[in-house]
């Protein structure tokens, strides 16, 4: 037993290996790395493998790709593997595996074979005691069962299927275990070719087993990662902490490994994280090319499939299969949840925890994204940690609140030993590790609120739009009021909450409909099924519902400005008499043209949510009230399995969001990128980070299971209150918080001098990235935010 | 930290006919939330409007008049003319070429800044009740308890609203909220006397210690201030002494040497922070129809404001660069 474990150091060197791999990392940014093309892997397609079912199709076309798929190990690296050059960007690149028939089939369901699933984890701790060999015979033995049990061939091809699937990823395990013992057999450097036959240990044992060591669980975990970011599945990490720490543990008790050679080790896998990263300029021709590179690149898709963000995420296609507004900057989704309560109950912090902020802390790279988990009994060194990140300007960790975040999933009937066991998606979405699909769509709150002010402007651009589809219109048999005679204050937000539930009740209909084995039929999961608890216990493939939890979230975007619209409405229009109803609609309706005087006078006459005033937060309040209780209601309706879980979010969606949404009450412009999350609207003056809070701390976050996150800004003189603002939101029940220490002056001058500014970093929607990397509207974002901060 | 808040909701007050109670009311010109410089912790600074001296070299020139005043900051306006139709002196010129307050005519009745849909024009200072103060307060206390922070009164010189600010300290530290005063040291006794009993902190502002430079360049001398300090330090509260760097008028080591001597025997004096020039305040004065008279002036680097702490620490003082 080990009586006292040594933490991890602040000051220690980065090893020689990791100094290197830094180096190319940063390099790497600069420089244009390959990127799978379109066709590079074919198809699965031939005369014999068009009469299987198309879940064997899938698992053949994901072996396909684990088998053909470039292996690369780099001198200076420990933990190996080639990060995925798939492109979320230009969309994923994946072997063909569907008859022409099938995806016509699909489309007229709304589905197709990039109808893939991200945004949630697999477990982790189940493939870690297991093994792939152990989840192979896990599906062995159903196979087995269901022969003979004669449950049918489609059960039989589903084992199958998962079978090829795991021979796939074990396939891949191999190639890097062959490849490492090639290395290993030309090098002349003797450490070197010591570390390269471990590299060939480590992959050899862990295609015959489960891992035992440290070492063999990260390469494990990692292996695992790129497999699923190349196979159209692009997934977090989970609690990385929690699942790593009981190897680790077992080996500094053995001395087997110090905390040191820990560290060595995790620092050299984060860079496998960054080995991806490329700044925008690099790849902005080829995503421009692709139409997709940028938000509003994409635009004209999204517009032409329907309307607004309705269509956007719902009416088209069926969510997050469509990464519109992506970039190559970044390996997306790459989050894990460190330390917090474990599923007894228990704080969870550990060595581990440390060795991982510290390797952020450490490298000063964007990725992977921490969220750190606090609760009431969190240790005050967590705090410093986190803090000490924070403030050297790394924008990460952000923070996660177990004390509301664990009693709302339970709330929402999930049991605590589950509830404490959650994590993050790609952002800050909340689900419960290893067990949930988890799936989200966007309520944009400006198109509702346009619809009770504009309505004739929707039904315009119904007629308008070739590919608008009618059964999916929330408002289809709805007649909306003329606004003109509305006569109260009471009578517009009335008409709002009404449009509001339209939009949720055709959500949740739209969602659940979707449960009804299309996506089976097209996009079935056979390697990720595997991964989670459920599928393999009950023969059925996550898209069969054969996963334990299917969480999905209709986000309300918007909040702030439809909070300061209804604000502007109920004091100038209707209390005070200043600005005439009939006048403020129509300025809204011609985009405020003409009428600066107006819109400046309701920007400077109305309290605006994020300054802590009661008048505006109680309508923002009201407002995400109305929207729990009407996603609740419709939810008991929902026949899936699916649980409607509330959640208020962004994202990176302000620059999209934005861009489809007309101008707004609040003196928004048309097209003008809106503000994130649950925090205030862009150039409504901030009195001050803690008032942003507390206009947040007002909403019913209690009721908001999947998490409602307020994103700060601060600059490096308040570096020393960031342990008490953190603790202080712990305490009074924030859910989710962001912080990113940036001075506005900094951002501006990075604009100019890219090239001085290269390691500046800022947060963007849910993860982390290099300022200099981004495009230009979402550089602009960051600075109006800072503004807003006065930082 | 923070833009200029809006305290009330509602419409700016107009202070030609809401005069002063001076016993419940006082005249703010900003209240500022998460402040990390004012004090220790997060801390809410309330800034009072009206201050005995007149530095040449002060960075809030809005601050100094006790009366409500108007204010324009011209990259803010949009040249719609409505302050022309409002000022009934004729004060406002909009035109293609220009857009401009002519400041002799200007008697600050704050009807222009009622109009002015862009807050271009605009009342700096409102007239607020103790009440009113301490909700906004009292809205950060936990931030407060977590990180040994409070409330910080400043100005302007928060002294020369004395039954204002009495009223706001007592109502603050009655409900356990600690307080800090952040005074230039003008005032009488008496009205430190009266509010002692509810500051846990004192920030103490010190310029110069020639009293005809002071005389000269502050608008007053020092003797009062300097024996101010000492019967504060007698009643045993801490204290922070604060000193601009104003390159040329109170940075040289003389000046410094002598601060530092007197400083050095007051026990209650915890540390010395030296602020550098602030360079940007031309535009405030801008916007109040001023010139500043030290626009020429540059920032002190930072390490040569880090070298004269040596002459604080060298006699025990605790010295720190502050921002």
């Amino acid at each position: 037993m080990v009586t006292q474990v040594k933490t991890a150091s602040k000051h220690l060197e980065l090893s020689p290996r990791v100094q290197r791999g830094l180096r190319l990392a940063q390099e790497g940014r600069f420089q244009k790395k390959p990127t799978w093309q379109e066709g590079l892997f074919g198809t699965v397609l031939d005369a014999e493998t068009v009469e299987l079912p198309l879940v064997k199709r899938k698992a053949l076309a994901i072996q396909k790709v684990l088998s053909e798929m470039p292996v690369k190990i780099m001198d200076h690296e420990l933990v190996v593997g080639l990060p995925p050059q798939n492109s979320a960007g230009r969309g994923t690149v994946f072997p063909e595996y569907a008859t022409r028939e099938e995806r016509e089939a699909a489309r007229k369901n709304l589905t197709g074979t990039r109808s893939v699933f991200a945004h949630f984890t697999p477990s982790y701790p189940k493939y870690l005691r297991l093994g792939l060999a152990g989840l192979r015979r896990m599906a062995a033995d159903g196979l087995d069962e269901v022969r003979r049990n004669g449950a049918g061939p489609e059960k039989e091809a589903w084992y199958e299927s998962v079978i090829i699937s795991l021979d796939g990823l074990g396939t891949l395990v191999r190639r890097y275990a062959e490849l490492a013992s090639e290395l290993a057999d030309g090098e002349t450097d003797e450490t070197r070719q010591g570390e390269l036959r471990e590299i060939a240990r480590v992959s050899q044992h862990l295609l015959q087993q489960a891992p035992q060591s440290f070492h063999e669980a990260i390469q494990a975990v990692w292996f695992a990662h790129i497999a699923f970011h190349s196979t159209l599945n692009l997934l977090p990490l989970g609690r990385f902490d929690q699942n790593l720490w009981p190897y680790l543990k077992r080996d500094l008790e053995a001395g087997a490994i110090t905390i040191d050679q820990a560290q060595d080790l995790i620092d050299d896998l984060w860079l496998r994280f960054n080995d991806r990263l490329q700044t925008y300029d690099v790849v902005k021709d080829d995503s421009q090319a692709a139409g997709r590179g940028r938000p509003g690149e994409g635009l004209t898709e999204a517009k032409a499939n329907s309307i607004g963000a309705w269509s956007c995420f719902l009416g088209g296609t069926t969510g997050q299969d469509r990464f519109i507004g992506a970039s190559e900057y970044t390996m997306w989704m790459s989050t894990m949840a460190l330390a917090g309560l474990t599923p007894e109950g228990q704080d969870g912090t550990n060595p581990l925890t440390y060795l991982c902020i510290n390797a952020t802390y450490r490298l000063k790279m964007p990725q992977p994204t921490l969220y750190v988990r606090f609760h009431d009994g969190s240790p005050p060194e967590l705090y410093q940690w986190v803090a000490d990140c924070i403030g050297a300007g790394l924008s990460q960790p952000s923070i996660y609140n177990d004390e509301v975040i664990v009693p709302a999933l339970e709330k929402a009937g999930i049991p605590a030993e589950h509830a404490r066991d959650y994590t993050s998606d790609g952002c800050w979405e909340v689900h419960v590790q290893g067990r949930t699909q988890f799936k989200y769509a966007m309520i944009s709150a400006l198109e509702v609120l346009d619809r009770v002010l504009c309505p004739d402007r929707w039904q315009e651009l119904k007629t308008e739009v070739p590919l608008y589809i009618e059964a999916m219109d929330p408002y289809r048999d709805s007649k909306t009021p003329d606004p003109y005679r509305f006569g109260s204050f009471d009578e517009v937000m009335a008409s709002f909450k009404e449009h509001l539930d339209l939009y949720i009740k055709g959500f949740v209909e739209v969602a659940d409909s979707m449960w009804d084995g299309r996506h089976y039929d097209i996009a079935p999961l056979p390697l990720l099924s595997a991964f989670t608890e459920g599928p393999l216990e009950s023969g059925k493939d996550i898209t069969q519902g054969g996963i334990q939890y299917v969480f999905h979230t209709p986000f309300l975007a918007g909040l702030s400005h439809v909070a300061d619209s209804l604000a502007v409405v109920k004091k100038l229009c209707f209390e005070e008499n200043v600005v005439g109803w009939p006048e403020l609609l129509e300025a809204v309706r011609d985009n405020w043209e003409g009428k600066e005087p107006l819109r400046q006078l309701v920007r400077t006459r109305t309290p605006a949510y994020g300054n802590d005033l009661d008048y505006v937060d109680d309508i923002a309040k009201e407002i995400v009230e109305y929207y729990v209780d009407s996603l609740n209601r419709h939810s008991t309706r929902a026949t899936s399995q699916t649980r409607f879980h509330p959640g208020v979010g962004v994202f990176e969606f302000y620059i999209l969001l934005g861009q489809l949404a007309p101008a707004s009450p609040d003196g928004r412009l048309s097209g003008e990128p809106i503000g994130s999350h649950a925090g205030p609207s862009m150039g409504r003056g901030v009195t001050g980070q803690t008032s942003a809070i507390n206009s947040f701390l007002k909403l019913p976050l209690i009721d908001l299971p999947t998490g409602c996150a307020v994103d700060l800004a601060t600059d490096t003189r308040s570096n020393q209150l960031l342990v008490p603002l953190i603790k202080s939101f712990v305490e009074e029940r924030g859910t989710v918080l962001n912080i990113s220490v940036n001075d506005v002056e900094t951002l501006r001058a990075a604009l100019k001098e890219p090239e001085k500014y290269r390691d500046l970093k800022v947060r963007v929607g849910g993860w982390e990235a290099f300022f200099v990397d981004l495009p230009p509207e979402f550089q602009q974002w960051q600075i109006n935010k800072c503004e807003q901060y006065g930082t | 930290m923070t833009c200029r808040p809006s305290f009330s909701s509602g419409r700016s007050t107009n202070a030609s006919n809401m005069g002063p109670d001076p016993a419940v009311r006082g005249l703010v010109f900003s209240v500022d939330r998460f402040v990390a410089e004012d004090g220790p912790g997060i801390r809410t600074s309330v800034f009072l409007k009206g201050c005995p001296l007149k530095c040449v070299w002060c960075h809030s020139p809005q601050s100094q008049s006790p009366q409500p005043q108007l204010t324009f900051l011209s990259s803010r306006c949009i040249g719609c003319g409505a302050c022309v139709k409002a000022c009934p002196q004729d004060a406002q010129i909009v035109s293609r070429a220009e857009r401009r307050v002519l400041w002799e005519k200007c008697d600050d009745c704050g009807e222009c800044a009622e109009t002015c849909p862009s807050r271009a024009l605009e009342m700096a200072g409102e007239w607020l009740s103790v009440q009113q103060v301490v909700n906004l307060v009292e809205r950060d206390s936990v931030y407060y308890r977590n990180s040994g922070g409070g409330v910080t009164f400043t100005g302007g010189e928060p002294t020369a609203q004395p039954d204002f600010l009495a009223s706001c300290l007592q109502a603050c530290h009655d409900k356990g909220i600690h307080t800090a005063l952040d005074t230039c040291g003008l005032a009488k006794w008496a009205v430190f006397e009266a509010i002692l009993p509810y500051v846990d902190l004192v920030l103490y502002d010190m310029k110069l210690m020639d009293c005809r430079r002071h005389q000269q360049l502050a608008g007053a001398g020092n003797r009062l201030i300097s024996s101010n300090l000492k019967s504060i330090n007698e009643r045993g509260k801490p204290i922070w002494v604060r000193i601009p760097l104003i390159p040329g008028y109170t940075d040289s080591p003389e000046n410094l040497q002598q601060i530092a001597e007197f400083v050095s025997v007051l026990d209650g004096v915890e540390k010395v922070s030296l602020l550098p020039y602030n360079t940007a305040s031309g535009a405030k004065y801008l916007s109040i129809g001023k010139k500043y008279a030290l626009e020429h002036l540059g920032e002190h680097p930072r390490e040569a404001a880090t070298a004269f702490t040596e002459i604080f620490s060298r006699l025990g003082l605790r010295a720190e660069v502050g921002r």
